[in-house]
């Protein structure tokens, strides 16, 4: 359980070499603590200044003064409706992490993963929707992930469900006002008017659940596994698609003796792990290089593809053979296809690391084996917890809409039907965290003229 | 003082009288104080009992040992089953009533309760000494004492009455409003504030031509609302209906300039299920015909109610009304239609046992509380009632919950979400409405009559005696296999009747069903619901089992919302003007979202 009422602190900006720090402070000492380490160049502090300011002035954590701009957000209109106070300051992180403890030192805690977030949603700032949002922008693993994410945050999730309950509470009105004014003669639609809108509903929410992508917990990312004989240049593969260069590569065979893990981004902006596994040798000539095999078949039986890299230029030819239990698509790639192109058809994808000729090729052929092209970009992206409460709401739309279609009259059927859409509702509101209004009887009001 | 008390009724209408009913019957020495004898039990609107929602909540006062039932069955001219083609969860028993009868029926009853006096005269003031209630004291200058006070005054809190541009103080038609009892509570701390009401005119049975009209009779053989009666053996009389036109709702238009409703002259708020029939012209513009059901008042009487038409235009317009309608057009009005507002005390102030959160002691029973309707009232002064005793021998509040009872959803959704108009029970009140139904009432609350003292040993022999058959039943339907399937899971199919199971079952259990259809014909069917809802009914129990959860999760009394910093501003102002007792009433709040209860759940886990 979360504290909800002490100071918290945390570095917002992320770990590396940006430009700028920003240290953030939340709660109710948050002003009170800045003020004891920052001094203004204007002469009032920030506790006495009204909301919305930022102030120009210097940080002093430990020995070290930095130079410092502060934001303060007073609250209740601040994103955690706490007192907040922003501390930027030049990179590097180094600077930031001194803050920080001096910030501790004075009385704050170091904020857990998603504390913020978690005070906006408990302080009705956002909806549960967004603060899963908020999650998944900071831990996006991919363009697309990423403005999925941003839709969310901006609420695209809590409408989507807002215009679906919406429906579905209409129809339950319909439904309700034959049961509770039943003797008022009104006129109730046909039963199979509202099951083709309930059909409508469950196709929309249906439609929903299958363009959206699965926003994946972190380390979910589909796994693709490099496998060759050492030195036929996985790690020269790993840092042209990932583009980084994280992987040591030396001519050296044997050079890489872990399972090197990076993210690739896919051309339609998904992500997916590239893992370079330690060149699978039969005679590992040490314990290191034994546990390095170890590592290397567990890789191998989570993988959701494998590429099996062959060097072109090898005296050899490719000498290259699957390996031993796989159960996944396997895709031979020839590399170093600039020193000696292979002429016979045995390759899925020739490529050059060196020359970058085949890569993009390869990208695609990628995606094709993981079937990453079909998510559109525009694509919602949804929890599991999400995606299920979806489902569960067109499921039960849909066995409304069969009772419907079986009755004569929706009187016959009326308060098994309710039961069924209540349910979906219920499910819809565990969306947003909402709990989908009760207004049922206003929309029975608004249509029915009713009242002896 | 010159009476003693342990607790004082204040008003005879159907919230009084049940109200002084429990408590007479627990043994407390009670009075109840009414400006008329002859009005209590009266049936100020129209001469009915029960309908859909209304009917499920007599038959659980009823069953818990209230007057209602009973009264109702022993008064009634017509006896109908709303919903009757529907499920049977839907299924609303309503009657027409004799009205005079009723009331005297009532009157009947109370006068002849032990521990139960009636007092004429007008309660002024309750007598309110360091937040408690000592007394009530009457108009003519008489003190009474009491330890607790249930006020149940109806309409008459400083009424005012419109018909046209006539406006005069009343409780209703040609009575007398109570001035000073609002301002008594409100000077201890109580809100208060205003709602309206209408009814419609009454005409003379012998004025007009039934020829002209649809009839509608009851039902053959009528069903009995009361647990103690198997069967009806009354004569039953027809209802009628018939309809306004165009000609009458352009009169209405045309003299909307005259209508309280619309001139300003009425500003409170009315029941939106329940408009006026000048509303009804004014949202409904596109209909260019309403409904009306000439309802008669009684087996002696030429007073016939026009259910569809309450109104408070003027006088001439309401002539020119009737008079258009063909089966009207020599109908003479006996009484014209009005509109009353009334002081009403915001149910939020009031704990789940309708005693006042600002003033121990005091309850608040029916109009007041800001409900309409004669079921609505009943089962509010049988719960305050029940309750005063309780608490002033010290023992635990009974307090019913939202799948136990229509009673517990009405009162929870009282004093947790309070109300913006008149409030009228509704079947899609209750989440749980499947187990709601008319026919298990007695099953769900007798035992708790029982305990409560309230329910007769006549009664509880006759429940127990049914139980046994439906226990026999349960075992029936869950031992008979037909192809294999359970017989009980083959009646979830709603299409499968009592006939059909006969039909299906082995003869020897045929012979059993059908023995119990003769004898037992009550409980048989109210088993056989149970089976056809029993697949919703085990998928809701992971609900029920959450909600009882959260309502388990007791907040203490004495919290100090202020202080959790954490909590939304408004939601900070709902808690503490609601003080809900646990977190499950918290969430119910309208306004209060799963994040804030959240915040309360962390809140009281860091200071238990």
């Amino acid at each position: 359980m979360f504290e909800l009422d002490d100071t918290i602190a945390a570095i917002s900006s992320s770990a590396g070499s940006a430009g700028r720090a920003i240290v953030r402070l939340s709660g109710p000492r948050a002003l009170e603590i800045a003020d004891s380490l920052f001094i203004s160049d204007s002469p009032s502090a920030i506790v006495d200044s009204p909301g919305f300011r930022s102030r120009v002035g210097i940080v002093q954590t430990g020995s070290i003064e930095l130079p410092a701009v502060v934001y303060i957000f007073r609250r209740p209109r601040s994103y955690t409706r706490q007192d907040m106070v922003e501390l930027h300051i030049p990179g590097p992180a180094a600077g930031a992490e001194s803050l920080l403890n001096s910030l501790i030192r004075l009385g704050a805690r170091e904020a857990g993963p998603g504390e913020f977030t978690a005070r906006a949603f408990f302080s009705g700032r956002i909806d549960l929707s967004q603060a899963q949002a908020v999650s998944d922008v900071i831990h996006a693993s991919g363009e697309a992930q990423l403005r999925s994410a941003i839709a969310a945050l901006q609420g695209r999730t809590s409408r989507l469900c807002a215009s679906a309950a919406s429906a579905i509470a209409d129809v339950l009105a319909e439904v309700e006002a034959s049961i509770d004014l039943g003797d008022e003669l009104i006129d109730v639609v046909v039963p199979a008017e509202l099951a083709n809108r309930l059909d409508l509903v469950a196709l929309e929410l249906k439609r929903i659940t299958e363009n959206s992508t699965d926003i994946s917990e972190i380390g979910q990312l589909p796994r693709v596994v490099i496998i060759g004989r050492p030195n036929a240049g996985k790690s020269s593969l790993l840092n042209v698609l990932s583009g980084t260069p994280r992987a040591i590569v030396s001519a050296l065979a044997g050079t890489t003796r872990d399972v090197l893990s990076v993210e690739m981004q896919t051309p339609h902006g998904s992500s997916v792990m590239l893992q370079d596994i330690a060149g699978l040798v039969t005679d590992a000539r040490d314990a290191i290089a034994a546990a390095a095999q170890e590592a290397a078949r567990a890789a191998l039986s989570s993988a959701d593809m494998i590429i099996l890299l062959a060097d072109a230029s090898a005296p050899d030819g490719d000498g290259l053979e699957p390996p031993e239990d796989y159960d996944c698509p396997v895709l031979k790639v020839a590399n170093k296809v600039d020193l000696r192109r292979p002429n016979d058809g045995a390759w899925d994808v020739m490529i050059s690391c060196r020359t970058l000729e085949g890569i993009d090729l390869l990208k695609a052929r990628i995606c094709d084996c993981l079937h990453l092209n079909t998510g559109c970009s525009e694509a919602l992206g949804l929890h599991h917890r999400q995606k299920r409460a979806l489902s569960q709401a067109g499921e039960l739309s849909l066995c409304a809409a069969s009772l419907l279609r079986g009755a004569a009259e929706v009187s016959d059927v009326a308060e098994l039907v309710s039961q069924d859409l209540r349910g979906a509702l219920a499910e819809l509101g565990s969306i947003s965290g909402r709990i989908v209004s009760d207004d049922v009887l206003g929309r029975i009001f608004e249509r029915f003229c009713v009242g002896k | 003082m010159s009476g003693k008390f342990d607790i004082i009724v204040v008003g005879g209408g159907h919230a009084g009288a049940e109200a002084a009913w429990a408590c007479a019957r627990m043994g407390a020495p009670t009075a109840l104080v009414t400006l008329s004898i002859a009005t209590v039990g009266q049936m100020s609107c129209n001469p009915a009992i029960g309908g859909i929602g209304k009917g499920q909540m007599v038959r659980e006062i009823d069953a818990l040992g209230g007057l209602m039932g009973l009264a109702a069955d022993a008064t009634g001219i017509q006896f109908r089953v709303l919903n009757r083609s529907k499920g049977p969860a839907v299924h609303g028993p309503r009657c027409q009533s004799d009205r005079h009868a009723y009331a005297r029926w009532i009157q009947k009853a109370l006068q002849e309760c032990p521990n139960l006096e009636i007092l004429e005269g007008e309660a002024a003031e309750i007598v309110i000494e360091s937040g408690s209630v000592r007394g009530v004291a009457m108009a003519d200058g008489r003190l009474l004492s009491c330890r607790a006070a249930i006020v149940t005054a109806g309409t008459f809190l400083n009424g005012i009455m419109h018909m046209g541009e006539k406006v005069w103080p009343g409780g209703r038609y040609d009575e007398p409003s109570s001035c000073s009892l609002t301002k008594s509570l409100t000077g201890a701390g109580v809100q208060a504030g205003r709602l309206k009401t209408g009814t419609c005119p009454r005409l003379d049975a012998r004025t007009i031509d039934y020829s002209l009209c649809a009839r509608q009779d009851g039902d053959d053989p009528p069903s009995p609302f009361s647990f103690m009666n198997s069967s009806l053996n009354v004569q039953q009389v027809p209802c009628w209906l018939t309809e306004t036109n165009p000609a009458i709702h352009a009169a209405v238009r045309e003299n909307l300039h005259r209508a309280p409703m619309f001139t300003g002259q009425i500003t409170s708020v009315g029941p939106r299920y329940c408009p006026s029939f000048e509303t009804k012209i004014v949202r409904f513009g596109d209909k260019d015909s309403h409904q009306i059901f000439l309802e008669p008042e009684g087996r002696d009487t030429d007073w016939v109610y026009c259910n569809g038409i309450a109104t408070s235009l003027p006088p001439d317009v309401q002539d020119f009304m009737v008079r258009n309608i063909p089966p009207l057009r020599n109908a003479k009005i006996l009484r014209y239609g009005y509109a009353i507002e009334y002081d009403y005390f915001p149910p939020t102030g009031l704990r789940a046992t309708l005693e006042s959160k600002s003033v121990e002691g005091l309850y608040l029973a029916g109009q007041v509380n800001g409900t309409t309707g004669y079921e609505e009232a009943a089962a509010q002064g049988l719960v305050a009632g029940v309750n005063a005793v309780l608490a002033l021998s010290g023992r635990d509040a009974m307090v019913l919950r939202r799948d136990q009872a229509y009673i517990g959803v009405m009162i929870d959704d009282l004093v947790t979400k309070g109300i913006t108009e008149p409030y009228r029970m509704f079947t899609s009140r209750a989440e749980h409405r499947l187990c709601l139904r008319a026919d298990n009432a007695d099953r769900r609350l007798t035992p708790i009559g029982a305990d409560l003292g309230l329910v007769d040993q006549e009664r509880l022999g006759r429940f127990r005696a049914e139980l046994a058959v439906g226990e026999r039943i349960q075992e029936i339907l869950k031992e008979t296999r037909v192809n294999g399937k359970q017989l009980g899971d083959l009646l979830q199919n709603p299409r499968l009747g009592l006939d059909e199971a006969v039909a299906l079952a082995p003869a020897d259990v045929a012979v059993e069903l059908q023995a119990a259809r003769a004898a037992h014909a009550a409980i048989l069917h109210s088993v056989l619901h149970d089976a056809r809802y029993a697949g919703y009914m085990q998928r809701e129990q992971l609900a029920l089992r959450q909600l009882a959860e959260m309502d388990q999760r007791l907040i203490p009394p004495d919290i100090d919302y202020g202080k959790i910093t954490h909590l939304r501003h408004e939601a900070r102002e709902k808690l503490q003007s609601i003080s809900p007792r646990s977190l499950g009433q918290a969430l119910r709040i309208s306004g209060i979202t799963p994040a804030d209860v959240t915040v309360l759940a962390i809140h009281l886990s860091k200071h238990r």
